[in-house]
């Protein structure tokens, strides 16, 4: 009985399955649209992992000024600015506001220096209205 | 189909599955023409339809395309990989058919007069493919695997993920089975009756 399924099985094992034409396209280009699948991810990826180009005006705005470092001075100076407005030392607002009196506490007695010491001549103009 | 012959026949299936993920295109050519015939083969021997079998055989390839990129090598064979995949939708598709008459299994084509001999192969190849219809599922996968398709027991082991003690016992009750299917047919098949 054996030798009957043996060779039942050895021919068996001589008939091949030959593959359409067509499934073999079919396998083929799933295989092709895996690779550009794949290939179109890469790119996505590269495209993720790149570091955002900025506006060319900015970017030349940048570099004119002296690179980021240069640009980050400035701000912090400019921050420093807008915090010494907003705080507003009394003594800073009355040079600015050139607010001075003869009674006024940003006396000679009281400051030390009076504000005809830091600008000689606005008393002079001030009377001159 | 004439496969075709250049460098690529010589390169093993793993290499060529990494040069696929690579991006080798000609690598998958060699290998859809290489695999192909034994997916195919495998599947129309477990489903007995050829266009389930082709669909079976598409979407194992897919799968092979896909896995190439995390293809571990040294792990296993390409080929268990695919007769494992294989086995595994062969047997999803063999459940949800199950129940809806599947096994009608078409009689050879006898209408154009042939060889004596020919008609004789087409029939047994017939009564196997009948009397393998009646194994249980596993049991014919490893009986196929083992003994049409030469798998080694351990490689079947792999492909059905079970141990090679059990292949070993599937197929020798596969082949009883199959001898007792066939018994009565030994004469019709054109076999001598040695009495064994």
């Amino acid at each position: 009985m054996n030798e009957m399924l043996d060779a039942l099985f050895a021919e068996a094992q001589q008939t091949v399955e030959t593959p359409s034409e067509a499934l073999m396209a079919r396998i083929l280009s799933d295989a092709n649209a895996e690779i550009d699948a794949r290939d179109a991810q890469e790119v996505s990826r590269r495209d993720a992992q790149r570091p955002k180009t900025r506006h060319p005006l900015i970017a030349a705005a940048v570099a004119a000024l002296g690179g980021w470092r240069a640009v980050a001075g400035l701000a912090t100076a400019g921050v420093t600015g807008i915090a010494i407005g907003l705080g507003a030392p009394g003594a800073v607002t009355s040079l600015a506001t050139g607010y001075a009196d003869t009674t006024s506490v940003y006396d000679e007695a009281v400051n030390g220096y009076g504000l005809d010491d830091l600008v000689p001549s606005f008393y002079e103009l001030a009377a001159e209205g | 189909m004439q496969m075709p012959f250049d460098a690529l026949n010589d390169v093993s299936d793993e290499a060529l599955l990494v040069a696929f993920g690579n991006g080798d295109r000609e690598a998958a050519r060699v290998l859809t023409y290489r695999l192909t015939p034994r997916v195919l083969g495998y599947a129309a021997r477990i489903l007995k339809d050829r266009a389930e079998a082709e669909d079976v055989a598409q979407e194992a390839m897919l799968r092979l395309w896909k896995i190439a990129p995390e293809w571990r090598q040294g792990e296993a064979k390409v080929t268990t990989w695919l007769y494992r995949v294989v086995t595994n939708l062969c047997t999803d598709r063999l459940r949800k058919a199950r129940g809806t008459g599947l096994d009608e299994i078409a009689e050879p084509e006898d209408d154009r007069p042939s060889q004596e001999a020919e008609i004789m192969t087409r029939q047994r190849l017939s009564a196997l493919e009948k009397a393998l219809a009646t194994l249980p599922d596993r049991q014919r996968q490893a009986v196929v695997m083992r003994h049409i398709e030469g798998l080694g027991n351990p490689e079947i082991a792999e492909a059905l993920d079970i141990s090679v003690e059990a292949v070993e016992s599937l197929t020798a009750r596969g082949k009883r089975a199959l001898a007792k299917a066939l018994a009565s047919e030994r004469e019709r098949l054109g076999f001598e009756d040695d009495g064994s």
